[in-house]
């Protein structure tokens, strides 16, 4: 019969989908940026030098320290040096004062013991992934107040930040998706309540609502109650957009030739919603779900800034901006932004990706 | 000879990679006064040339090498593949006039028809608004809008597919060009209005006395309009001449099968199957009504119903292919849903007569005996890129209904579905890949495969051939015939395309406005039609030969 | 056109009184009530407190009576112009908002103002002409202003604001101008420090308009009336700022409201990190010590905001595009 071509008509769409989505330069690096980073909050423990609580009392409020490879003889070495610290007390004023030693280097170390700690609750270990021998010292993003490490507690803190997020996001999809599926599909009162609710909530300024519903939360709760509560807070808020696209969308294929086709060939309605629709819009809604997860990360660092939202001995990124509230404290310590800076790079590898995925998942680019 | 137009080896590629040819040494001319059609299959590069004389191709492309000779009255001859852009903006509008596609979205749908109709007039004579108003309304006048002086003060969202055509039409001639350029100027229209914008057409073209390039794929179409005309196949003229002797003998082979694709209209004289006598009905439509509730508005208040269907009443012959025809906006696609009980009735009884069993009434069945009934009827839609799930291969397609009806699972299913595609003229070895890989026709007979898998006895075709090309359709159609025969099919066949209807139907029914006008046997309906709207139809048809009689005068 | 004004006020109210409702109820959700976190901060301030003066606070502001019967209350005098009394500040909430309202208004359509000025130009221009240095900066800059949590970027604006502009950072005057009369320079210094919270509330707002602007335009840009313009003679930057730009402004004039939801939203916390006399700081005060009255009408205002930016949208939607004009004539 007549000659089919070869070649990219032999791939699946999920395969040309990928292909187009690893086209793009951006979000392919992305998606391989943000893979390391979760795989840094998940092993944290192997990878922090120390853990969250951990009090560095000869360094505290220290300014993030250096790598070098020249040695105190001003040679250059193979491997990695850290300049010493000295810590002194000031004559006069008898305030603690640091600085770098010039004519001692500690050596940088992988692999080396230090704290207990237990690996995704499953073995114990005390083995980390580097470290500075005998009594030296290490702060790569510096100490706080209380001297301990902003690097290991940043990745603790990106962690809880992290699963807070996945948490609602997910909490979110399910949501957007059942009852948008359900408003569309059904339509009738169901769908105007629903979408009456919809426009209601996204009329209101979230964050002051955000920060009325925090407020809310008893001060005596567990940090355990409080992650739980501030989780379905933010999953409320974000179903809204994922119900509207998936209720719309399921309106307009309700008339589309192959969902119609589909009916035909003796589909049940969940058959024709998981068969013939969804896959229609998951690339659409991976976007949404990008975007939502950047919106409750901002959400989550906002509200604990405030001290509204998660609370110490939790460490979450927004728990490690909140000393960084004072005007004096950025301009002595500007070291204490760099948690948020984390914010910012996950919100933005979420955005390359949610781009990507955009392109993948328009027909019009195979 | 002086000509207006005169083209020489025009090749245009794609921008930066000139070895990818889009149009390949095109020679072309026009004089004043005349028409020249340039005809080819979607992809021949036609439009593509008429928006290089223009000097609007798409950013992606760009002239080769050629020259595109112009006698312009401002500037005298000119190269147009050469022209700065600031002169050429002084061209387009005054010297170039041009008519587009699709007017619904050739014109902004939130300017008014007067500003944009009188853009030429703002922007080549510096006219104030209320004189371009003026003007306007007097040039929608001329290309016979009622009411020129409210109209031009309307938005094209208010006017019809041909009204919006003639303004555009108004727009092209409002500085009396030298030159209309038409690309496929009735393609999006239905065939009575087809014949009242190319009347319109040529009016306004011997009025300014203008060359006309005249762009379409419909070899009738052109044979109506233009003087000579031109062939494209694959960016290249295959074949040029006047109109007349092209049309009669055709010599190059691509021509042949354009002209031989083109459905004639009932030939007189043609034998229809003798079937009256036998009285077996496998379908009966009584007094049907579809009333769709009114959109809900911007304010969620709900506008007044809209009836779609009222009181439809037809019945159809077991193993004849009957024919539903009339022009957008007719029913007809709602009649075709209805009969498969996708669309709910809101009055009425649609019955279904299987070869064994009881009859069914379709109408306000359950969910579940909707879809035994789906085992019985099914249908073919019309868009082939739609209808196919691009997420699922052709075996998944194929196979997905025998399973969900519960007809036969696994490596039995399989084997059912391979040897419906190869029934269909497919390849078995399509069955892994995913619809993307196939063309128009392709795709069109998988749906067919997919629909007759589960062997049904009714099929409703719902414009089976419209997003198709001429030579493409005429294979599909074949198809049909051929399926129809050999499976013992009852087909109803929706259409908005006369000639493909006479060609292939039994019986046909005209619809309009959501009503039946006249029901009749095929041929005899073409011969002697009975309802006006019916020989309005008819005589609309653009024929290949525009100096042959219409059928119905020559009928015995 | 009146009368389609008239039903989007219905619906507002009606949101108005279910948004009202839900604020009262979240704010007095937290055990205890004013009396409590009033002890408390007394205890804290080591004062000494009696059962007998918590319990009278109590009676004094009515935060015994049963949950329904304060709300009918407040929203009562709500509607008869009176927003009640603060706990916190001892004085009317109309005084206390009086002194800040001016500001946030000032901060907010500030905010707006720059995001529409800033970004529909700078839409359209990246679209037009796609992949130049401005496409490419404006992408970056839009990029980073959607990423960057406001207080995150109002504490980066004021860390680099103060090093290398010498700008004070907080507040709205310099220590030397308070308590001056308004001159020129008192002027002028209250602009400067303007600048920052209104970059901070309008970075983000002014990224997302400028994706929109640049995709929708890019999307119209394509459309065969832009073609067809062009074919009247229309010079391409002519045919652009007529048609398509048109057509594009309508998806930013219908989100009008949205993006003021959204600098409201921005507002409070950036009020609150820059020190401004505004409403933030004292919004989350309320909010912390349960100073119902205070923390309701703050919150009634920000939706009455939103309520006014979504009319506004409406009545410029309507301005811009006749379908809309014309599905609401004929619904009537």
């Amino acid at each position: 019969m007549t000659a089919i071509d070869m070649n990219p008509t032999e791939l699946s769409r999920l395969q040309l989908a990928r292909r187009v989505f690893h086209g793009n330069r951006l979000a392919s690096i992305s998606l391989k940026l943000f893979a390391l980073l979760i795989a840094l909050a998940v092993f944290a423990e192997f990878i922090a030098p120390y853990s969250p609580q951990e009090r560095n009392r000869a360094y505290s409020d220290g300014a993030p320290m250096g790598i070098t490879f020249v040695n105190e003889e001003g040679r250059l070495q193979p491997w990695p040096l850290v300049p010493a610290r000295i810590t002194s007390r000031d004559p006069v004023t008898l305030k603690r004062v640091v600085r770098t030693d010039d004519t001692e280097r500690w050596n940088l170390k992988f692999f080396v013991r230090g704290s207990n700690y237990e690996l995704l609750g499953l073995f114990q270990s005390d083995l980390h992934l580097f470290g500075v021998s005998g009594d030296g010292y290490l702060h790569l993003f510096g100490t706080d107040r209380l001297g301990r490490d902003i690097f290991s507690r940043t990745l603790f803190a990106f962690r809880t930040s992290l699963s807070i997020g996945v948490a609602a996001v997910l909490t979110a999809f399910v949501l957007g998706v059942a009852i948008g599926g359900m408003a569309g599909y059904l339509r009738g009162w169901f769908d105007t309540v629903i979408m009456r609710i919809i426009e209601f909530i996204q009329s209101i300024p979230t964050l002051p609502l955000w920060l009325t519903v925090a407020a809310a939360v008893p001060r005596d709760w567990t940090a355990m109650q409080v992650y739980l509560v501030m989780t379905v807070i933010l999953a409320l808020i974000g179903w809204t957009t994922l119900a509207r696209r998936v209720r719309s969308r399921v309106i307009s294929m309700h008339t589309d030739e192959h969902v119609l086709a589909g009916k035909l060939a003796g589909c049940s309605s969940t058959r024709l919603f998981l068969r013939h629709m969804l896959p229609a819009f998951t690339g659409y809604l991976i976007v949404d779900l990008t975007l939502a997860f950047s919106t409750i990360m901002i959400a989550e660092t906002s509200l604990s800034f405030l001290g509204l939202g998660l609370r110490e001995p939790v460490v979450s990124l927004g728990v490690m901006l909140l000393p960084a509230q004072s005007i004096s404290a950025i301009m002595l310590t500007p070291w204490y932004l760099i948690p948020g800076l984390f914010v910012v790079v996950v919100v933005l590898l979420l955005n390359f990706i949610g781009d990507g995925v955009r392109d993948a998942a328009d027909p019009a680019n195979y | 000879m002086t000509h207006v137009l005169n083209i020489k080896d025009l090749t245009i590629s794609l921008a930066g990679r000139p070895e990818f040819q889009l149009v390949s040494d095109i020679n072309l001319t026009i004089a004043r006064g005349e028409t020249v059609a340039l005809v080819g299959e979607s992809g021949s590069g036609k439009s593509m040339t008429s928006l290089a004389v223009l000097g609007l191709l798409p950013p992606s492309t760009a002239i080769k090498s050629g020259e595109i000779a112009f006698a312009s009255e401002q500037f005298g001859q000119l190269d147009l593949s050469q022209v700065p852009a600031r002169r050429m903006n002084k061209l387009r509008g005054r010297e170039l006039g041009m008519v587009f596609q699709e007017p619904m979205s050739a014109f902004s749908m939130v300017h008014k028809i007067g500003e944009q109709v009188g853009e030429p007039l703002t922007q080549h004579f510096r006219m104030k608004k209320p004189a371009v108003m003026a003007k306007a309304a007097e040039l929608l006048d001329q290309v016979g809008i009622r009411e020129p002086e409210i109209a031009v003060e309307r938005y094209p969202f208010e006017f019809s597919g041909g009204m919006l055509q003639r303004a555009m039409i108004a727009r092209a001639i409002a500085c009396s060009p030298k030159l209309i350029i038409a690309d496929e100027p009735t393609t999006a229209l239905d065939v009575t209005i087809q014949a009242q914008v190319l009347r319109l057409l040529s009016q306004v073209q011997e009025r300014v006395g203008a060359g006309m390039l005249f762009v379409t794929h419909d070899l009738a179409v052109a044979a109506q309009v233009s003087d000579r005309v031109l062939v494209m196949q694959n960016g290249r003229l295959v074949e040029a001449g006047t109109t007349r002797s092209t049309l009669r003998n055709p010599r190059h082979d691509y021509t042949k099968a354009l002209v031989a694709a083109v459905p004639h209209m009932a030939v007189p004289g043609r034998v229809a199957r003798d079937e009256t006598t036998s009285h077996d009905p496998i379908l009966t439509v009584r007094d049907v009504e579809v009333k769709y509730p009114g959109a809900s508005s911007f304010t969620g208040k709900k506008a007044f119903p809209k009836r779609v269907l009222s009181n439809v009443s037809v019945t159809m012959q077991r193993g004849s292919i009957m024919g539903l025809v009339g022009e957008s906006g007719s029913g007809k696609t709602t009649l075709a849903r209805a009969v498969l009980g996708l669309v709910p009735t809101t009055k009425g009884e649609i019955e279904f007569h299987p070869s064994q069993g009881e009859t069914q009434t379709i109408t306000g069945l359950r969910p579940r005996a909707l879809k035994q009934y789906w085992c019985k009827a099914q249908m073919v839609f019309q868009n082939p890129y739609a209808s196919l799930n691009p997420w699922q291969t052709i075996e998944e397609t194929l196979v997905e209904p025998i399973v969900q009806h519960g007809l036969a699972r696994g490596a039995q299913a399989r084997d059912r579905a391979r040897a419906m595609l190869e029934k269909c003229e497919m390849p078995g070895d399509a069955m892994g890949r995913f619809p993307h890989a196939f063309s128009g026709g392709q795709r069109q007979r998988i749906a067919i495969a997919r629909a007759l898998v589960v062997a049904p006895e009714l099929v409703v075709c719902d414009e089976p051939f419209s997003a198709l090309d001429v030579s493409t359709q005429a294979r599909i159609i074949a198809l049909l015939k051929q399926l129809r025969a050999e499976l013992d099919l009852s087909i109803l066949l929706i259409s908005h395309d006369l000639a493909v209807t006479s060609s292939l139907c039994d019986e046909v029914v005209v619809m309009e406005h959501g009503k039946v006008v006249e029901h009749g046997r095929s041929p005899e309906i073409f011969v002697s039609p009975k309802a006006r709207y019916t020989a309005n139809l008819i005589a609309a048809v653009p024929r290949l030969n525009p100096y042959e009689t219409p059928a119905s005068e020559t009928a015995n | 056109m009146l009368f389609f004004l008239y039903k989007r006020l219905q619906s507002a109210v009606v949101v108005l009184f279910a948004f009202s409702f839900v604020v009262f109820y979240l704010v007095q959700l937290p055990p205890g009530d004013y009396a409590d976190a009033w002890a408390a901060a007394r205890a804290a301030a080591g004062d000494r407190v009696t059962p007998d003066e918590v319990e009278n606070i109590r009676q004094t502001y009515g935060l015994d009576r049963p949950f329904l019967v304060q709300y009918v209350s407040w929203i009562g005098s709500v509607l008869t112009g009176d927003l009640g009394y603060s706990f916190e500040f001892q004085k009317p909430v109309s005084h206390v908002l009086s002194e800040r309202l001016p500001l946030t208004l000032a901060i907010s359509f500030g905010a707006l103002f720059v995001v529409y000025a800033v970004g529909i130009p700078l839409g359209i221009y990246s679209a037009v002409r796609r992949q130049s240095v401005v496409d490419y900066s404006a992408t970056f800059i839009g990029y980073i202003g959607l990423a960057t949590p406001n207080f995150l970027l109002a504490l980066i604006l004021v860390y680099f604001g103060q090093r290398w502009f010498g700008l004070s950072a907080g507040g709205v005057l310099s220590p030397e101008f308070l308590g001056e009369p308004w001159t020129t320079a008192k002027v002028v210094d209250f602009l400067t420090h303007l600048i920052i919270p209104v970059l901070v509330l309008g970075t983000a707002g002014t990224a997302a308009q400028v994706r929109t602007m640049r995709s929708t335009m890019l999307d119209e840009l394509n459309r065969p009336y832009v073609t067809s313009a062009r074919a009247t003679g229309l010079p391409m930057r002519r045919a652009v700022l007529k048609y398509p730009t048109r057509v594009a402004l309508i998806p930013i004039v219908a989100t009008i409201g949205w993006e003021l939801t959204s600098v409201i939203s921005g507002a409070p916390i950036v009020g609150i990190v820059l020190s401004l006399p505004d409403m933030g700081p004292v919004f989350l005060q309320s909010l912390v010590n349960q100073d119902m009255p205070l923390a309701g009408s703050i919150l009634l205002i920000y939706y009455l905001l939103v309520v006014i930016g979504t009319l506004i949208s409406d009545l410029l939607l309507f301005a811009l595009d006749p379908r809309i004009r014309q599905s609401v004539e004929s619904a009537r």
